[in-house]
């Protein structure tokens, strides 16, 4: 009963147009208006929003950073991200002064998620580690299994969290193989790939500066240019420039909607604040 | 028989005359006195035909029907007697000016450098010996390559002002060339990347005058070193006299004038395609297809530059530099230490990788 409530509630809450509720978020302060897991689709049974909402209450207060989940029919026409920004600020989710969190948000309409992080949020979760945690929930969702899904994302979500706050979050760090197990910061190693890397980085300057000095001891060379004795400017008696074909070549450009963003580190976060991973599921 | 060979003397008191390049003088080393070159080529006029006209006499009799420069006489030797101390000199047969080994007298061949010999224009030294010392000296610096002992051990085995002689070639290279060229735009299409490249072929025809290109007319000096001292300034041409050789080497061309313009047209033909292919403008690759050039004679002329060559020892290999007399410019390829090269190389090489690797280790980059 006590689900039903909150899901009308936040039916109702979220069929507001969310861009003109800033009184109202101005007016709750501390109090959270929505649970952390915000089942607004009926998604879940009763005990199931129980059960994920203790559990991300349990999390959220240990590590200081709001674990969320909100299911929603659609996105009343605005992008997935923009709407889980905004969901985010107008239900003034977020832990502490710095509204910390991470937030799971499911369009059932459209099927698109978006995972987004705030304040310290973004810190535990980088673009590495979101598309990380996201390969590891999608198969649940795809199979419908959603508590067996937003389960597995709270518990990961508190892991990132565990390792974050230890100092090491879960990120790329420069392992060859971007889809392999993700790297743990270890503090100072050193790996072969490493070790290979430095030698071609330092041959380098040192062979292009070895190679200047041995050009500089020798001076003796035959001209073969005449340059320096031009009697008269080029006479031209003939000028043309004359088309003969086209050649056209297109190359497919490398797929960057994958749903992993191996390769750099690090968070990109948007000038809102938030950081975002987002598909389909 | 030894035949004479002349020298300048003073007119004050006989002794030898030498060129000196910083007054652009000849200077009596004896009684200090100076003349300018004109003074000295005035009174010596007639004394120098005479002795060209007895060495041309000389040469008829002992080779009768050949040409003056037949090939046996350019391989053989010439025996000289010094005005001075008697002595008898060997020269090569290419050489026109030399000095005496015993009393260190400059002397000067008669006839070698007169009739269809004699060159048109002369360079004067404008670089004394101890310049031409002290540019190799600053050769060696800031050469890291340098075997430490190579300049410190090796001393200057020979030290040599000479006259070399040049073939300055007045030419014309026209004709055409046919350059490939492209145009290149990029644009997004949906997923794809498209390049499309337009071709042109683009014609040139035209024609570029050069004026003295100059080419080295001994086998004596190697064509390296003379193309590398290049270029001369020809605003201090002078028209050859005897004159300003007392002091210095001269040899006189082994290199006839077909073989050296040769040379002169490929580097004429070179420059007239280079700036041709100048003129292709608005492509983003433009590569040579095809040249057809003529290379015409507008002009020869014979020419003796100044060049001081150096040539020093250095574990049982001779290293020789070339200086040009008038621009102080030198060339003359030095001996590479490979402990040294190998040490810059691992040197650098190490310090580069560890700090590569202590920056990856802590995750820097």
């Amino acid at each position: 009963m006590k689900k039903r409530i909150f899901s009308l509630l936040a039916a109702l809450l979220l069929s507001v147009s969310l861009f003109a509720a800033l009184a109202l978020n101005a007016a709750a302060d501390s109090e959270r208006q929505l649970p952390l897991v915000c089942d607004a689709y009926g998604l879940l049974t009763e005990e199931e929003d129980e059960a994920l909402n203790q559990s991300a209450e349990t999390y959220s207060a240990m590590y200081e950073c709001d674990i969320i989940v909100v299911v929603v029919s659609d996105t009343e026409g605005y992008n997935v991200e923009d709407y889980t920004e905004a969901v985010y600020q107008q239900f003034d989710y977020g832990w502490g002064e710095e509204k910390s969190g991470v937030i799971l948000l499911l369009s059932m309409e459209e099927r698109d998620y978006d995972l987004a992080a705030y304040g310290y949020g973004n810190v535990a979760f980088t673009d590495y580690g979101k598309a990380w945690l996201m390969d590891d929930v999608l198969p649940f969702l795809g199979d419908d299994d959603w508590y067996g899904g937003f389960n597995k994302y709270i518990d990961l979500c508190a892991d990132y969290l565990r390792q974050a706050r230890e100092g090491n979050p879960v990120d790329y760090y420069g392992k060859d193989d971007p889809w392999d197990e993700p790297v743990r910061r270890q503090g100072f190693y050193v790996t072969a790939p490493m070790v290979l890397m430095s030698l071609i980085i330092g041959l380098i300057p040192a062979g292009i500066t070895v190679l200047v000095m041995r050009g500089k001891m020798k001076s003796a060379r035959l001209q073969t240019r005449a340059d320096s004795y031009l009697d008269s400017e080029l006479q031209l008696t003939e000028r043309s420039d004359r088309f003969l074909n086209k050649t056209t070549t297109r190359v497919r450009r490398s797929d960057d909607s994958g749903s992993r963003s191996g390769g750099g580190h690090g968070t990109s976060v948007r000038s809102s604040g938030f950081s975002h991973h987002s598909g389909k599921f | 028989m030894a035949d004479r060979i002349t020298n300048y003397q003073c007119p004050a008191c006989t002794g030898p005359l030498h060129f000196d390049p910083t007054s652009g003088k000849l200077v009596c080393e004896y009684c200090g006195s100076s003349y300018e070159v004109s003074e000295i080529e005035a009174l010596y006029a007639e004394k120098d035909e005479a002795a060209a006209a007895a060495q041309a006499a000389r040469a008829e009799e002992s080779a009768p029907e050949g040409s003056p420069w037949s090939e046996a006489e350019a391989a053989g030797l010439k025996v000289y007697n010094c005005p001075s101390c008697g002595a008898e000199l060997i020269c090569d047969s290419t050489t026109a000016a030399s000095s005496c080994p015993y009393c260190g007298n400059p002397a000067i061949v008669p006839g070698e450098l007169s009739g269809a010999l004699r060159p048109d224009w002369v360079i004067p030294f404008k670089l004394t010996k101890e310049q031409a010392i002290q540019a190799l000296k600053n050769h060696y610096r800031k050469k890291p390559l340098l075997p430490r002992l190579f300049s410190s051990q090796n001393h200057l085995e020979e030290i040599k002002g000479v006259y070399a002689p040049f073939w300055l070639c007045d030419g014309e290279a026209a004709g055409t060339a046919v350059f490939s060229a492209e145009k290149v735009r990029r644009w997004t299409e949906g997923k794809y990347d498209v390049t499309e490249t337009s071709h042109y072929e683009c014609v040139r025809s035209g024609s570029l005058r050069f004026s003295r290109i100059p080419v080295d007319s001994s086998t004596k000096m190697p064509d390296e070193h003379m193309d590398a001292i290049e270029p001369f300034d020809y605003s201090e041409l002078k028209p050859f006299s005897t004159a300003y050789l007392p002091g210095y080497m001269a040899d006189k061309y082994d290199v006839d004038a077909q073989t050296a313009e040769e040379r002169a047209r490929k580097r004429a033909e070179q420059s007239t395609v280079s700036a041709m292919e100048a003129t292709v403008t608005g492509f983003s690759g433009v590569r040579t297809k095809s040249t057809d050039l003529e290379y015409r004679r507008t002009g020869l002329h014979y020419a003796l530059l100044p060049v001081w060559l150096l040539s020093t020892r250095w574990n049982d290999r001779v290293y020789l530099f070339s200086v040009n007399g008038q621009t102080g410019r030198l060339v003359g390829d030095l001996p590479i230490s490979k402990g040294r090269l190998c040490a810059w190389l691992f040197g650098i090489w190490g310090v580069v990788a560890v700090a590569a690797l202590l920056l990856q280790a802590a995750h820097i980059f």
